[in-house]
């Protein structure tokens, strides 16, 4: 839904924030909203349970000279409202998925997160980044945070993780600049691509956006929130008819989580010592763009130890998951200059990877020594190191 | 990167060392989101001062590239007639803290130590 709106020349780009019920979504934007000092709307709420949305309008940061007037949304959680949540995730630029991290909780973030995968793989244009903000590190039982990539991994899915406290907004922030991050990469790309409009807002306020709702509904959502409020995970409703069309996005899995290693470590023992790049990397630095971003996000969490070979190419490995690696030449003074090399490695690896799943990208980052350097990343076994 | 509640909690020390600050924030250079902001001010928009001076430092990293200057950006220190303004980088190079006091209050070397120093404790 990202626009150009010509009347505040300002670049409108919308956050949702989505989760099993009781996951932490609300919670979340309440959070963000208190930091950023703007007020949540909420249209309709039944015992603290969202029945639209959450609402949150903040104007904040720059992009290629103009402010960014974030629209965050907060979808339903309860399984009987899934066209409901649905048709948001369809609005989205960036989605931030607030996952339970205790073992209950996890249950439920399992078939969410696959319902919102099928939702983001039926969507044209360029891809909508997604960060899973970890919620509920706090709990005692809360599962480790490799438990959680492996379940993305046995979906797939290449996504950013943070852990937070939404309860104390601890996380919280990091989060939702994460995800306008990934936003503003998807809005480059539709500039590029020639498809971001200069135009009004469609939903410009909470208001719209709740008669858009209503309007696309025949009044079944209420029918299914009155009647389906004490159902309120997917797997509380796995054998109620009411909710066939959640069911119907659910892919259940029996995963095998298994443990891994998270914290950074450099060392090469040579005199030097190439930055290494993470998440923060300007735009148009990384390719793919939103994915690409998502990979260095875990590259940057990650332990990772470099080694220099004979001929001063430099090779990585990241938790037994990631290779990244950059030739001796690999490097450049000029900033244009790397660019120039790094579109055309984008090609050939376009050309490369066509129709298939992301498993490498390539970025230039500042190297720490002045100068630039261009890597690739890949995705390994176990096995290959 | 530290979170929002560390970030606040630094602010909160350099405050205590600082008189007159009138409002600080820990600035994403790409976005020009906050990542943590406190104002002391209600008439200083934190979030705009923050997002404008995001474009300033990427302006001033694009003349020093123009100038071939193999340096690293440590500070920018902008005096007001009745302000001081110290941006100083956050380790990484990605984000910066942005940091705007009442002249009359305090001097530039008393901000700069008391950044420094409390800036370090997060790394």
């Amino acid at each position: 839904m990202a626009v150009l709106d010509p009347r505040s020349d300002t670049v409108v780009i919308r956050v949702v924030y989505d989760g099993a019920p009781m996951a932490g979504k609300s919670t979340s934007v309440s959070a963000l909203g208190a930091g950023l000092g703007a007020d949540v709307f909420s249209p309709t709420e039944v015992g603290g349970r969202t029945l639209y949305f959450d609402w949150l309008d903040y104007t904040g940061g720059l992009f290629e000279g103009r402010r960014i007037r974030c629209q965050i949304i907060s979808v339903p959680g309860q399984a009987t409202l899934a066209p409901r949540r649905r048709r948001l995730l369809e609005s989205a630029d960036a989605i931030v998925f607030v996952a339970d991290s205790t073992p209950a909780g996890l249950n439920s973030d399992r078939g969410y997160l696959a319902g919102l995968y099928q939702v983001m793989a039926r969507l044209d244009g360029p891809p909508v980044g997604v960060v899973l903000q970890a919620n509920k590190r706090d709990h005692p039982q809360a599962v480790p945070i490799a438990t959680i990539r492996s379940l993305l991994d046995e979906m797939g899915w290449r996504i950013g993780v943070i852990e937070s406290v939404a309860t104390e907004g601890i996380g919280v922030r990091e989060t939702f600049v994460f995800a306008v991050r990934l936003a503003l990469d998807r809005v480059r790309e539709l500039m590029r691509a020639g498809h971001f409009p200069t135009a009004a807002p469609n939903v410009d306020t909470p208001q719209d956006l709740l008669n858009e709702l209503k309007r696309s509904e025949d009044g079944s959502m209420e029918y299914a929130a009155a009647s389906g409020l004490l159902h309120t995970r997917l797997s509380d409703v796995w054998q109620q008819p009411i909710a066939s069309e959640a069911l119907a996005q659910v892919v259940t899995d029996n995963l095998n989580p298994a443990p891994a290693s998270v914290s950074r470590q450099t060392d090469a023992g040579g005199d030097y010592l190439p930055a290494l790049p993470d998440e923060r990397v300007a735009s148009g630095m990384v390719w793919p763009p939103v994915d690409g971003r998502t990979v260095l996000h875990e590259i940057g969490q990650g332990k990772i130890q470099l080694t220099r070979s004979p001929e001063g190419a430099w090779t990585g490995f990241v938790n037994g998951r990631w290779q990244i690696h950059s030739r001796a030449d690999a490097v450049y003074e000029d900033l244009e200059e790397g660019r120039s090399v790094l579109i055309q490695s984008a090609r050939a690896l376009a050309a490369k990877t066509r129709g298939r799943s992301l498993e490498r990208c390539v970025v230039l980052a500042v190297d720490g020594h002045g100068k630039y350097r261009l890597w690739l990343i890949v995705r390994i076994d176990g096995t290959q190191q | 990167m530290p979170n929002e509640k560390s970030l606040l909690e630094v602010f909160g020390r350099i405050e205590d060392d600082v008189a007159g600050v009138i409002a600080t924030a820990v600035v994403d250079l790409e976005s020009g989101m906050t990542l943590a902001a406190k104002t002391n001010r209600a008439d200083f928009d934190l979030a705009v001062a923050s997002a404008y001076n995001s474009e300033l430092v990427k302006q001033k990293l694009k003349i020093m590239r123009a100038l071939n200057l193999k340096s690293s950006l440590e500070d920018m220190l902008l005096t007001l007639s009745d302000q001081f303004h110290l941006i100083k980088f956050l380790p990484g190079g990605n984000s910066f803290l942005y940091l705007a006091a009442d002249r009359s209050g305090t001097n530039l070397a008393i901000l700069r130590i008391s950044v420094a120093k409390h800036l370090a404790s997060l790394s």
